[in-house]
């Protein structure tokens, strides 16, 4: 349409002949006798209208609802590979650390699960550096969420200020996953991670001899029989993507083991009252031994001390993303270079810890895209076709109960611009009423329709209007064929206005 | 304004190679029609309606596909098939220029101030004086016939086409219809196609108008049904290039019919005094 069209049309509805005609056009419609009919058509027009945009507004809601909690999913952020020797990691590490950055994705420097154990670091990241500490801290962040220890490990150490060489450590263990087991098995628990405590020290001490290895065991042994299991701080579900993680054990037991092996320095009393128990599973322990002790080259904590087969976490913050279609919906897209990688990795013996989570992530996206492809061209087919089917049945309608009086009012007055504009747009206005009640319905008014409001509701604005512009165009030429006795080369007034 | 009308035959009318119509003339092959009153004078089914359709842009092929030998109809010099010749053009023409009183009375099923509107809508001031509440379909023959006059005889358009307008109408609504005629021609009207089979002899024996030449129409019928021999019927087209003395001369005839009956008539009481 060019320039001078569009601004006679839009002059000619802002005119007032046109909105009298409409007027006059609707009078006539619903005289006594096409009322009922006409109602009848407007009515199921209308009411299947409705029913068939609902139905869309529905689904949408509930795949972008699904969709915002995929996107949302911290478990999808997070990776666990099974790594089954110190060296195994060491080539692990040589061999792939590139491509994971490549792709977006960094290893988890703080925490990796060990025999169903989840050991992992409790408190603030120290780093000299402050942008290594922020990544760090970003890192570690998705794992404190999935597994609900946000809160719980930022009191681990308990500092009361006045002590400027000592500081009390809530020496806890979370039971992750486990409420419901009897008291065996949760005691056998205890009794494992005991013994891998145990272990961990055994290793961490190296060669100590003598009095200073009698009181590094004797601290380590306190350090282990002070510990206590609770629950976690939400209380709640344990998410499905990790719920095989039993315990969740602070890394810095770890720290404070290590500390302990390398301090020489200490006078042997000092050391041994350098770890001394208090009420419960309180622990008073010199400050120092809490810091973190170095990494290895490769940047992962105890990397060199033998707790293997240990699975090894992996960050990939960008996993999943929304991707607009050319349908203009937002569906989800997946990283498959990594997703590839991963799944290259679990063939090659590196499993994942929850080994089906790289299927059921690819399905589940698939599923999510299918039914929101689905919804929409659903909607774009019954809506294009029924916003032009009732929409033509009006014109119709209007012409075969009103070709006389048209006719009649064409042989004294230049209308038929008018009245190819009223036919045209009063469906279109129906139309629009009604959708944009339903559409705010659902977006002003999530609650009172009973439904929980999408996070990105908005976004189903642009496929209906999509819809409503292409009803309009492919509806215009079929309204003035509906109207052709009277746009046509062909006149014949004369004779339709006799009702011939 | 100017109310010049081309026509140049013969003038075809076909549908879909079904059914045609044609016009040719007695006298040469073209006409001019202008200023005065055309009487159309012809049995029933002789074309004269159809004529005036075609003139009045109610009927027929317009636009440039017209084939040859099919005869053209130019107004003021703007032709039917001319290339930007469409329906929209058509309908601004009868708009601005035409007034076509149909046969049949006819309404919009809207009340009779609804139809000034949206008919001819010119005068809003005139609009006040047609009922809001009244559906015009449910007055009289004659009653209708006067509205409708009302309504659509628009003083400011050149050319009329008036097809049977007295019918149904008593001696004082024709008395009415003259005088709208002859205001209208001291206004802006120039040309008036009229057709009446009760105003034969009178034009016919009024010396102004004169017989100007004859349209020899040719019906087809190609369906196949009923008669196939082409037949011809005749319309006479008389003129009367200064109307105002048969305007006036009607005026006064119909005035004096007017005054004719006995006031007791009017006053009710006719049956008791006859």
């Amino acid at each position: 349409m060019t320039f001078k069209p569009t601004l006679i049309f839009l002059k000619m509805l802002l005119g007032k002949d046109f909105w009298k005609l409409m007027a006059i056009c609707l009078k006539m419609l619903f005289r006594k006798s096409t009322r009922r009919r006409f109602i009848c058509l407007v009515g199921v027009f209308l009411f299947t209208m409705a029913f068939n945009t609902w139905g869309y507004i529905r689904q949408f809601n509930e795949s972008e609802i699904r969709r915002a909690e995929v996107l949302s999913e911290k478990a999808f952020q997070v990776f666990f590979l099974r790594l089954r020797t110190n060296s195994e990691y060491m080539r692990f590490a040589r061999s792939y650390q590139k491509a994971l950055a490549n792709l977006g994705a960094g290893i988890i420097e703080s925490a990796f699960i060990y025999q169903n154990n989840l050991f992992i670091h409790f408190g603030p990241i120290h780093h000299e550096n402050k942008d290594l500490k922020e990544t760090a801290g970003k890192k570690i962040d998705p794992l404190y969420r999935i597994f609900g220890i946000k809160g719980v490990v930022h009191d681990y150490a308990l500092d009361d200020g006045n002590d400027k060489l000592k500081v009390k450590v809530n020496n806890i263990v979370i039971n992750h996953n486990g409420k419901g087991l009897t008291r065996e098995i949760a005691r056998s628990r205890e009794v494992d991670l005991k013994r891998d405590l145990a272990d961990a020290a055994d290793i961490i001490r190296g060669n100590k001899s003598g009095r200073r290895l009698m009181v590094f065991n004797e601290l380590a042994l306190r350090i282990r029989e002070t510990v206590s299991i609770v629950s976690t701080e939400s209380g709640g579900e344990t998410n499905p993507y990790v719920s095989r993680v039993a315990l969740i054990v602070p890394m810095n037991l770890l720290h404070l083991l290590t500390n302990l092996a390398r301090d020489n320095t200490t006078d042997i009393i000092d050391f041994s009252e350098s770890v001394e128990p208090e009420n419960g599973s309180i622990l008073r322990v010199e400050k120092r031994y809490l810091k973190v002790p170095a990494k290895d080259p490769f940047g992962v904590m105890y990397g060199n001390i033998d707790l293997y087969p240990r699975y090894l976490s992996v960050h990939m913050p960008v996993l999943l993303s929304s991707k607009w279609h050319w349908l203009l919906y937002k569906g989800l897209e997946i990283n498959d270079g990594f997703m590839d990688l991963i799944e290259r990795l679990h063939f090659k013996g590196h499993y994942l810890f929850s080994y089906e989570k790289s299927q059921i992530i690819r399905e589940r996206i698939e599923k999510i895209n299918t039914d929101i492809r689905a919804n929409h061209i659903h909607f774009y087919l019954t809506d294009l076709l029924m916003s032009i089917a009732f929409p033509f049945m009006v014109s119709l309608f209007a012409f075969v109960h009103l070709k006389s009086e048209f006719a009649f009012m064409l042989m004294f007055k230049n209308r038929i611009r008018e009245l190819l504009a009223v036919f045209w747009l009063l469906p279109l206005l129906m139309m629009l009423t009604m959708k944009s009640g339903l559409l705010a319905a659902q977006l002003f008014l999530p609650q009172a329709v009973g439904e929980i409001g999408a996070p990105d509701a908005w976004a189903m604005v642009l496929p209906m209007t999509l819809s409503f512009l292409a009803v309009s165009a492919f509806f215009y030429p079929v309204n003035r064929w509906c109207f052709s006795p009277f746009t046509g080369n062909r006149l014949n007034l004369a004779l339709l206005h006799k009702g011939k | 304004m100017d109310s010049r009308f081309d026509v140049m035959f013969p003038l075809v009318l076909e549908w879909d190679g079904l059914f045609s119509i044609t016009f040719t003339l007695k006298k040469s092959g073209r006409m001019a029609f202008t200023d005065g009153i055309y009487y159309l004078e012809g049995d029933n089914g002789s074309g004269k309606t159809t004529f005036l359709s075609l003139l009045s842009l109610t009927a027929g092929i317009i636009g440039k596909q017209i084939g040859k030998n099919r005869g053209n109809i130019a107004f003021n010099g703007t032709s039917y098939h001319g290339k930007a010749f469409g329906p929209v053009r058509a309908a601004q023409i009868r708009e601005k220029y035409f007034c076509v009183f149909p046969q049949k009375a006819f309404f919009l099923p809207v009340s009779t101030r609804d139809n000034y509107m949206i008919l001819n809508g010119s005068d809003p001031e005139k609009a006040k004086t047609f009922p809001a509440d009244q559906l015009p379909d449910l007055l009289s023959g004659g009653q209708q016939q006067k509205v409708l006059m009302e309504i659509v005889l628009d003083e400011k358009r050149p050319v009329w086409f008036l097809d049977e307008p007295l019918t149904n109408l008593d001696v004082e609504r024709r008395h009415y219809f003259w005088t709208i005629l002859q205001n209208a021609f001291e206004k802006e009207l120039r040309t008036i196609f009229f057709i009446d089979h009760q105003m034969r002899e009178t034009i016919k024996s009024d010396p102004d108008f004169f017989l100007v030449n004859t349209l020899r129409v040719f019906m087809e019928n190609r369906l196949g049904h009923g008669d196939q021999n082409i037949e011809y019927k005749q319309i006479d087209l008389y003129v009367n290039r200064s109307p105002k003395t048969f305007l006036e001369q009607r005026i006064q005839d119909e005035g004096t019919v007017r005054k004719t009956p006995d006031a007791r008539c009017l006053s009710g009481n006719w049956g008791a005094a006859g």
